[in-house]
């Protein structure tokens, strides 16, 4: 067991190596009357394609599997899972992400009860060919009305756009034809590769006691003979696949998803990657940049604008996100406000300004035990320390921010997306 | 430690102080609450808007907002919300605790400061806002409003809401309509800012470790510099049950329909029972152990979601449901079915499961900064605040017999369905 301080937070938790094979982390939090558990597999919609090391063949699954395995993992041969919470109270979830899938809770009375149902049913699998078809209807349902989401579609006709083949094109539900694919026996061979517990991470904060967590892993977990996933994907292109694309909904303003297609060239990002990145962007179009209160001034974007560094096993791009009556425009303008900070680089005032912002929300992150318990798996698959950034923060100089800026966001290898009625 | 304190600065004017140092941040809203009226609704919205962005001290947007990402990221934001009958006004600030200020200055006091400028000292000139100010706002918020139509589940419930209470003002959107927003001057954004002042239920709610002394004599000065005549809040309309049910159907391009219902609740906001009728709606369709999720969404998989919603302040419950055209019918007869399910006392095994999910849900308000601050300032509409604590301790108390008598004070008003153009299929 490893424990792990912050001075400038005030904060400390716990990792543990666990003989199961799993990896966990604790942060107990003073004061607090609730906690929440994350128990999450390093598995998303983009792997559609894998085999254990000394395998011969890959294996490909149907697009959206992993999603599908997340709603049948809550259901067993008796009680399943929304049952048995029904009885402690905990208030409980799943999410499947383009690269993790995540079980939690949160509660605050009957931990332990909670935590035991949250490590058993995630470790014991009930798929039939009778619930997968009912199944087959319910997700059917769920995907027909993200057709219906602006934002969403906006989206994912992006990532069409800047992408041939990298599987995060595809909705992370799947289709109502590819999810028709999937059979009780696809499931039980993407449980056996990716829920194996060295693929995994369980984290946990809140009014938790770390020898309690660990006590109840010990009669919970079931040992995992440690594994090697191989991953793969089909050669992406440098080049985007179209430079813009539109799609009709009954919409009563547009809304658009404008992105850059980056470079991959290792699989992962590391931390600084990423901070850095936050950084630039923030500086570009935070809400203290001059490009995004003169675009709000003119009425061309709302408050709903976002801008994001997108980026996971094989991908990497950055987007613009919002709703506006002139998309083009707004894309226009960000290109050109990208190209004159090029030339006229960044001014210094104007990155401590940012610097301190970002650094100060990032402590602010640490209120909400649910944002730290999904950052310490985020952080744990990613091959990151949870209290690093702060200290990465300090480190930055506005020179490694110029660097980034020169590399990055090439205007031949942005996309427009559109949705408008 | 108490869960709360409250000081009164003035008529129909409060801070309430919610003490938690175990947060990063100090949370702040200064909430102004007003009746909800269809002729004035859209110049009161557009208020927060304006006065969140700017002030005489900073007249520019990016200034205010140079000026607090050095103060480590604070953020401000307005709100406008409905709460029964009223339209409640905010301003919401969230900025990092003086403790990890890296050079000791007083985050949370400059942030409190600051705060008050935007309120009482907007950037104004001969009684008027700026044009351009105006003009800007009026924009952003009708597209703010054009931006919820996008999104079908919030549409199809202000379209309920738009028929079933037509003659009521529960029926006015909270931002009013794009017309009146269209229409807003200078002077009318103007006149709205210092009716509010002078009319509005104020409430300061503060969370964190702010220092309460301070809060209070900052407070205390800038109300005392403006005329104030509080006459109260009106109750809401109350229809205690439904005649005949209205069925209301609109056609869209779009792929999936929703299904909302509405239905009167005869409780009454401050009556004893309505800890029992938020257990009612929560059994017929809260969580995943509801009636509604088992057997409309599990059982039968006519919809992707299905759910129940209490409006205390308004004495409504509205259903939400997600599902294609061709099974509404069943999905109706099924909700309603297991409403009279509830009536019949068939909730044992729901009963249990939704006590200790709404205590454990209440529980962890105080988990939230964001949430606590909620949890009390919508509270600025009843004569008395209950803590988290409190409501808890009522929830337990609730029985099954409360549980069946609530179900049969509820009657279906309305129906609406949203559904696909024939020709889009």
């Amino acid at each position: 067991m490893r424990e792990i301080k912050s001075e400038i937070l005030q904060e400390k938790y716990y990792e543990i190596n666990h003989k199961s094979g799993l990896k966990i982390y604790v942060m107990p939090k003073e004061n607090y009357s609730s906690s929440y558990a994350v128990f999450g597999t390093n598995y998303g919609s983009i792997d559609t394609k894998f085999k254990l090391e000394g395998e011969k063949d890959f294996t490909t699954v149907p697009e959206g599997i992993a999603h599908f395995l997340e709603h049948k993992l809550f259901e067993s041969e008796e009680l399943d899972a929304f049952e048995q919470y029904a009885k402690t109270g905990a208030s409980a979830n799943a999410y499947t992400s383009f690269d993790k899938t995540c079980y939690l809770f949160s509660c605050s009375n009957n931990f332990k009860d909670n935590l035991k149902i949250l490590l058993n049913f995630v470790q014991n699998p009930y798929f039939t060919a009778e619930t997968v078809k009912k199944e087959q209807g319910i997700i059917g349902q769920e995907i027909a009305m993200y057709y219906d989401v602006p934002g969403w579609m906006s989206m994912f006709n992006l990532l069409r756009a800047l992408y041939h083949n990298h599987p995060v094109k595809i909705d992370i539900a799947g289709t109502k034809e590819s999810i028709s694919k999937i059979t009780d026996k696809l499931l039980y061979s993407c449980y056996n590769t990716f829920y194996n517990l060295s693929n995994m991470a369980l984290a946990v904060v809140g009014n938790v006691d770390v020898n309690e967590v660990v006590s109840i892993c010990d009669e919970c977990l079931k040992y995992s003979e440690p594994i090697k996933i191989e991953r793969a994907f089909d050669e992406e292109p440098k080049d985007i696949v179209q430079p813009y694309v539109e799609y009709k909904l009954d919409v009563s303003m547009s809304v658009f998803s404008f992105g850059f297609k980056e470079e991959c060239k290792t699989a992962k990002r590391s931390l600084r990657d990423m901070i850095e990145t936050n950084i630039l962007l923030e500086i570009i179009a935070g809400e203290t940049s001059p490009l995004y209160n003169k675009l709000l001034e003119e009425g061309v974007i709302n408050e709903s604008f976002s801008k994001e560094y997108f980026t996971g096993n094989g991908f990497e791009a950055v987007l613009f996100e919002g709703e506006s009556n002139n998309p083009e425009k707004v894309s226009e303008c960000i290109k050109e406000e990208i190209k004159n900070l090029r030339q006229s680089g960044i001014d210094a005032s104007r990155f401590e300004t940012v610097r301190r912002s970002l650094y100060g929300r990032e402590i602010m992150e640490y209120n909400d035990i649910d944002g730290v318990a999904n950052s310490m798996i985020y952080c744990s698959f990613n091959g990151y320390e949870l209290f690093d950034s702060l200290e990465i923060y300090k480190e930055i100089t506005v020179s490694d921010i110029e660097k980034r800026l020169q590399n990055m966001m090439k205007e031949e290898y942005s996309a427009l997306s559109v949705v408008k009625a | 430690m108490k869960s709360f304190s409250k000081k009164e600065l003035c008529s129909g004017a409060k801070v309430v102080f919610v003490p938690a140092s175990r947060f990063k941040t100090n949370d702040i809203s200064i909430n102004f609450t007003l009746p909800l009226r269809a002729e004035t609704a859209s110049n009161y919205a557009i208020v927060p808007f304006l006065i969140s962005r700017s002030c005489a001290k900073y007249p520019k947007a990016s200034e205010l907002s140079n000026v607090l990402a050095g103060l480590y990221g604070a953020s401000v934001s307005a709100n406008v919300r409905k709460i029964g009958e009223n339209q409640s006004l905010t301003l919401d600030l969230t900025c990092l605790d003086d403790r990890f200020s890296l050079d000791g200055e007083s985050i949370s006091y400059k942030c409190l400061e600051l705060l008050f400028e935007l309120a009482f000292r907007p950037r104004v000139e001969n009684n008027a806002f700026f044009t351009e100010d105006v003009e800007r706002e009026k924009a952003l918020l009708i597209q703010a409003l054009y931006g919820e139509e996008n999104e079908k589940r919030i549409y199809a419930q202000t379209q309920l809401e738009k028929h079933m209470f037509k003659n009521e003002p529960y029926g006015v959107h909270r931002f009013g309509t794009a017309k009146q927003i269209e229409a807003i001057t200078e002077n009318d954004a103007y006149n709205a800012w210092s009716k509010m002042l002078e009319k509005a239920k104020i409430q300061i709610t503060v969370v964190g470790s702010a220092d309460e002394d301070k809060v209070l004599s900052l407070a205390k000065k800038e109300l005392s510099s403006i005329k104030r005549s509080y006459e109260g809040l009106p109750e809401a309309a109350f229809v205690s049950k439904a005649s005949d049910v209205n069925t209301v159907v609109e056609r869209q391009k779009i792929k999936q329909g929703k299904l909302v219902l509405g239905f009167r609740v005869d409780i009454k906001p401050e009556s004893e029972l309505t800890p029992a009728m938020k257990s009612t709606a929560d059994i017929f369709g809260g969580g995943p152990y509801s009636k509604l999720f088992a057997n409309v969404r599990e059982k039968m998989s006519l919809c992707y979601y299905c759910s129940a919603r209490y409006n205390k302040a308004k004495s409504i419950m509205l259903v939400q449901c997600g599902c294609e055209e061709e099974n509404m019918d069943k999905a109706l007869y099924e909700i309603l079915n297991q409403l009279e399910q509830i009536k019949l006392g068939n909730f044992d095994n729901e009963f249990n499961s939704s006590k200790i999910a709404i205590s454990d849900m209440i529980n962890s308000v105080s988990d939230s900064p964001d949430m606590l601050k909620n949890w009390y300032s919508v509270q600025i509409v009843s004569s008395e605040i209950k803590s988290p604590e409190l409501s808890v301790e009522e929830n337990e108390a609730v029985t099954k017999e409360d549980v069946i008598e609530c179900a049969k004070r509820i009657t279906l008003d309305t129906v609406y369905k949203l559904c696909s153009e024939k020709e889009a299929e």
